[in-house]
């Protein structure tokens, strides 16, 4: 429907759009310039020397800061979901670091060109200086925010720890080379001109002298981000085990009366706290095991009828293997809703050119030929759809056996189109 | 028919009463001749009560169920096993079964499942719940990287077949009338797979579970 789309639309581009919350801790003025890179993806340090740029700019950062402060949310620690959410902080990325450069570059050049412009030789040096001052970090910036994401997020973990070196140099030379510029410049007396040029002479200096203890500062801040990040994770730990398993043991208290939702809720529990033990932590299932223990574990929840699943080497997930997954889901949905059987097994079994999965159940069963036929009501539309339209459009099939009074097992084979290596290769794993 | 004497082993005490209040409403085919807690409680009164069938729990705090069959083997070479446990990893399982229990079923079993189960052991025969015969047809059904050890014995095909159907949640009897062959030949089948299972090369099923991320 047209409307809902673009309701979707305004609504996405808010959420990926320049809204963000100012920040509490770590700001220098009004948490505005952290609270916007925080958002966004980008070191503060960059936001604060952008602005300070464009605030010499003929005044474009004041005006800038002043809309940052309209875009602003509050401070999320006072006022946690009492605004609109401003979705998901974007990861760090140096590219969206160069971006916000680029952009203000540009903002520089435009202003450039209108008669606000303080001039050449004293605006050069003051970008030169401030982008040596944003290289140096002097600005500051909250070290240890961004858990490792990427390549490049590792780059940036670098820049703040080993080469720190490299940083308070190349930082130290823009600055000097700034300075260096203003002494040049013909405006300037000799005797200013002197002290400049000493000043900047003073500025390489020091930081060579101070590199190695700068070095060593960063060092211990990446120490205390590993400590910090090592009780990050003990709290996540603390939290995971409180909303799942303290939560279920409270549920299972309250449902001691009534026994088979005990055990579903039990079942579930089990299963979860195996797969966040033991399993692959990253989300939505990458193998076939896994998400035939997902969706078991779903359809159990949902319908309470443990089913009894057994898994038989595995793959990796594809397409195929996703539209298996949904009919083998909608077999287990209508065993533990219609058969009335205690306990569904499901058996899935990855041969060398083909993936088996059997759904079987010793409930009341039902007359499979006239099921084929959906009648007037709708009934067992499930079986036609869902299962068999399902199997056949990946080249697979499923059969259907169901003895009235003895129970079903539904059959789905899916094809596997891989040469014998690979799939030695990634079978047991 | 006299009843069958079965020793209960289970740390949890609420547990081994449910099992005994099952097997009582069996009708006096079982007996339940003694029950224990503990590791050394249970070698001691098993050695001393001799029950036909102990029934054990494969986790337990100080050992388990392999550590009660390796102290009973030794003295009384004759005892019959029947592993009963939530679904434990296949690394444990399989350690139960090649310490010498007869089979493996899970605690989700009902009561007249449980003593068909127990009879079947008793017996002589062999018990696979579908969760240890997936086991074995993943140990043994050439997910292995190289199964090149001549010690570990093959599944005939029959064997494969008999296996994936108790995988797929069949009784012995559904089976058996599926594949045209008595229940005593299906019994057959599964004792030997069992015997197999016993006999294979210790090193390649841990390389299997390590691979399957099961230790």
């Amino acid at each position: 429907m047209a409307c809902g789309r673009v309701d979707c639309e305004t609504r996405g581009m808010h959420r990926a759009g320049l809204s963000f919350r100012r920040r509490d801790d770590g700001r220098v003025v009004a948490g505005l310039a952290g609270g916007f890179a925080d958002q966004h993806g980008v070191h503060a340090r960059v936001v604060r020397g952008a602005l300070v740029v464009l605030a010499f700019a003929g005044g474009v950062g004041l005006v800038v800061y002043a809309l940052l402060a309209l875009l602003a949310e509050p401070a999320a620690a006072s006022a946690v979901g009492a605004v609109g959410d401003v979705g998901a902080p974007h990861p760090r990325d140096q590219r969206r670091d160069a971006a916000v450069g680029f952009v203000t570059l540009g903002l520089v050049v435009l202003v450039r060109s209108t008669n606000v412009w303080l001039g050449d030789p004293v605006m050069v040096p003051l970008i030169i200086i401030v982008a040596g001052v944003v290289v140096l970090g002097v600005f500051g910036d909250r070290a240890g925010v961004d858990v490792r994401r990427s390549p490049l997020a590792a780059a940036t973990d670098m820049l703040s720890g080993r080469n720190a070196r490299a940083r308070v140099l190349i930082g130290s030379a823009l600055i000097a080379a700034g300075l260096i510029w203003v002494g040049a410049g013909r405006q300037v007396s000799g005797d200013v001109r002197t002290g400049i040029i000493a000043t900047a002479a003073s500025v390489l200096g020091v930081a060579v002298l101070l590199a190695p203890w700068l070095t060593r500062l960063a060092q211990d801040a990446s120490d205390e981000r590993r400590q910090r990040v090592r009780s990050e994770e003990r709290a996540a730990m603390a939290e995971h085990l409180h909303d799942s398993v303290l939560q279920t043991l409270a549920l299972i208290q309250r449902s001691a009366d009534d026994p088979r939702r005990t055990i579903t809720l039990a079942r579930q529990q089990e299963h979860e706290l195996r797969t966040w033990l033991y399993g692959d932590r990253s989300d939505g299932a990458a193998t076939l095991s896994t998400a035939v223990d997902d969706l078991v574990a779903e359809v159990e929840a949902r319908h309470d009828v443990p089913i009894e699943r057994v898994v038989v080497g595995d793959r990796p997930m594809d397409a195929d293997l996703v539209a298996f997954c949904g009919a083998l889901r909608e077999a287990c949905v209508n065993a533990s809703r219609h058969s009335g059987a205690e306990v569904v097994a499901v058996y899935v079994e990855v041969l060398a050119d083909a993936v088996d999965g059997f759904v079987r159940d010793r409930g009341r069963g039902f007359d499979a030929v006239a099921a084929r036929h959906p009648g007037r009501d709708g009934a067992h539309r499930g079986i036609s759809q869902s299962i068999e339209a399902r199997m056949e459009r990946i080249g697979g099939s499923s059969r259907i056996d169901s003895t009235p009074g003895e129970g079903t097992e539904v059959h789905l084979r899916v094809p596997l189109h891989v040469d014998a290596e690979r799939e030695r290769r990634t079978s047991p794993g | 028919m006299t009843a069958i004497g079965v020793f209960l082993v289970d740390d949890h005490a609420l547990f081994r009463s449910g099992v005994k209040a099952e097997l009582a409403g069996l009708g006096g085919t079982i007996d339940v001749v003694g029950e224990a807690g503990t590791v050394a409680d249970a070698v001691r009164l098993i050695l001393q009560r001799r029950p036909d069938v102990t029934i054990v729990d494969v986790h337990m705090p100080d050992g388990g169920g392999r550590a009660i069959i390796a102290a009973v083997v030794g003295e009384w070479p004759e005892a019959v096993f029947l592993a009963l446990s939530v679904s434990d990893s296949a690394e444990d399982v399989v350690a139960v079964i090649r310490a010498g229990a007869r089979g493996y079923v899970t605690k989700t079993i009902d009561a007249e499942s449980l003593g068909d189960a127990i009879r079947r052991v008793h017996d002589g025969d062999a018990v696979f719940s579908p969760r240890l015969a997936g086991f074995v047809l993943d140990a043994f059904s050439g997910h292995l990287p190289s199964p090149s050890d001549p010690e570990l014995d093959q599944l005939t095909p029959r064997e494969q077949e008999v296996m994936r159907l108790i995988a797929r949640g069949y009784t012995y009897k559904e089976a058996a009338n599926t594949i045209h062959l008595s229940v005593k030949t299906i019994e057959t089948h599964v004792s030997a797979v069992l015997r197999k299972l016993q006999l294979s090369n210790r090193h390649e099923l841990t390389a299997w579970a390590n691979q399957r991320r099961l230790l």
